[in-house]
């Protein structure tokens, strides 16, 4: 498998002036143990995406097994494992599966996604995450993991309620 | 042309004019399709002497709902034939998936249309036809589903959208412009799509309706995943529900990026236009 940064075809390439993409990265002064703490709450998140039918299910059709890395760690990440209506979080050490896809963030936007507010296309688009394979199956689906974390705001809680009612 | 119009006008040729490149994307794509939903890559078409297109370049990231805005008359409804390849470019190229739409033969362009759901402006429900006789009609068109399946999946995304109610019994004519649109909501989620269109979701409703519709728009992708793309004239929409957002002017995109980059654009132009102000200190000379 190859990284996003090799093999760019520049036929694929978009005009450069399409989009409002910045190429910084975010200062790295975390100390490690905070590497640590982010990473370990993304994965809880994961973990219990997977233990929530409504949330596995849609996830486990997309039939990939995503590799999900961080990049300020050293350690080999852990397997999403996206298939037959499940999703299953499986340690990279000693799984006999291999990744369709990768996926691999820096702290700052580890936070961001395990709080539902990572905007991930983006993220790689802008060089901020690097990716290796067909990500979009895997972005395609990430919306109802972030929407678990980070609900949308309720329908009506910010009218009033009769109209609600009158147009439901 | 309203004064306000005309200074909407004047700001965005302003906008367009400005001299602020913006930064290249610094990570191409190993395939196409690897991150963009769709790819518009310079778009050029013409009806006559009329240039409607002239070289629009966006992507659309997978995932995300994105907005694209625009004045009326800017061609946002051609630009939305031209994804589903019911109109096609004079030059340039659309990438569906990476897949280029204008060289797909006939039997693949049909195909790749079943990858889209689309909420046309008025719902364009059928009125001979009840609501739930409306929403199953594309199940019962293309797949070979039983009529107790069908019935599984309409009245889950009727209530989806909260029209379960009496679905069988009304007709698109006894329903609410809002309702008119859920509807038709409802029944462009059937076939599960993985794109989702809304041309001018918010038009003809009031803004508390509008504010509404947004939000079951947010609460249905979030249930469901997948690529939106919301064309609306609506500057409070896009603020509303854009994590993507891409202005449309003169036939190219005057700019396009993350709802954060938007609002916060280096083009003072564009921060003026999103701020819904065009006639402020900017647009005044
Ligand atoms: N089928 C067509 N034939 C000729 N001109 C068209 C056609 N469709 C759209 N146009 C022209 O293209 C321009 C953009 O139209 P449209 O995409 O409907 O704008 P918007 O949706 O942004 O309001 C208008 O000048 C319109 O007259
Ligand atoms: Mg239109």
């Amino acid at each position: 498998m190859t990284t996003s940064s090799e093999n760019p075809d520049p036929a694929t390439r978009l005009p450069v002036d399409a989009h409002g993409a910045r190429g910084a990265v975010a200062e790295d002064a975390a100390p490690r143990a905070d590497h640590r703490e982010a990473w370990e709450t993304l994965i809880d998140v994961f973990e219990q995406a997977g233990d929530e039918p409504r949330i596995a299910e849609p996830i486990g059709r997309i039939e990939q097994v995503v590799l999900l890395r961080s990049l300020d760690l050293d350690g080999s990440g852990v397997l999403l494992v996206c298939r037959g209506g499940r999703l299953e979080v499986v340690d990279r050490d000693g799984a006999s599966e291999q990744p369709t896809i990768e996926l691999a963030l820096r702290t700052p936007e580890i936070e961001k996604l395990a709080v539902g507010k990572l905007r991930t296309a983006m993220a790689i688009a802008d060089g901020r995450a690097t990716y290796a394979g067909p990500v979009r199956q895997f972005l395609r689906v990430l919306p109802l993991v972030q929407a678990m974390v980070n609900p949308p705001v309720a329908m009506g809680t910010n009218t009033d309620d009769e109209l609600v009612e009158e147009i439901a | 042309m309203t004064a306000a119009d005309a200074k909407t006008a004047a700001l965005l040729d302003r906008a367009s004019g400005y001299d602020y490149h913006q930064g290249p994307m610094t990570v191409p794509q190993t395939n196409p399709g690897d991150f963009w939903s769709i790819e518009c890559i310079d778009l050029y078409k013409s009806f006559g002497s009329n240039r409607v297109m002239n070289g629009l370049n966006v992507g659309i990231p997978e995932g995300m709902i994105t907005v694209i805005l625009g004045p009326s008359g800017t061609g946002k409804s051609v630009l939305l034939s031209h994804l589903i390849g019911l109109m096609f470019p004079d030059k340039g190229d659309i990438l569906v998936h990476g897949e280029s739409v204008p060289r797909m033969k006939q039997a693949r362009l049909l195909e790749m249309r079943r990858k889209f759901g689309i909420l046309f402006q008025d719902g364009a429900l059928f009125g001979s036809m009840n609501v739930y006789d409306n929403v199953a009609f594309p199940l019962r068109q293309h797949t070979d589903m039983s009529e107790e399946q069908i019935k599984d999946v309409v009245m889950r995304r009727l209530d989806e959208v909260g029209l379960a109610n009496g679905a069988e019994t009304r007709s698109p004519a006894e329903l609410s412009g809002g309702m008119k649109k859920r509807a038709g909501f409802a029944r462009a989620l059937v076939l599960e799509p993985q794109i989702v269109l809304f041309d001018e979701p918010d038009s003809g409703l009031d803004p508390v309706r509008t504010a509404l519709l947004c939000q079951l728009i947010e609460k249905v992708h979030a249930e469901n995943g997948g690529t939106y793309v919301v064309i609306t004239h609506d500057i409070a929409s896009a603020r509303r529900i854009g994590e993507y957002i891409a202005v449309l002017w003169k036939g190219r995109i005057v700019q396009s990026g993350d709802r954060d980059d938007m609002f916060d654009s280096p083009n003072p132009f564009v921060r003026q236009f999103l701020a819904g102000n065009p006639g402020g200190p900017l647009g005044m000379e």
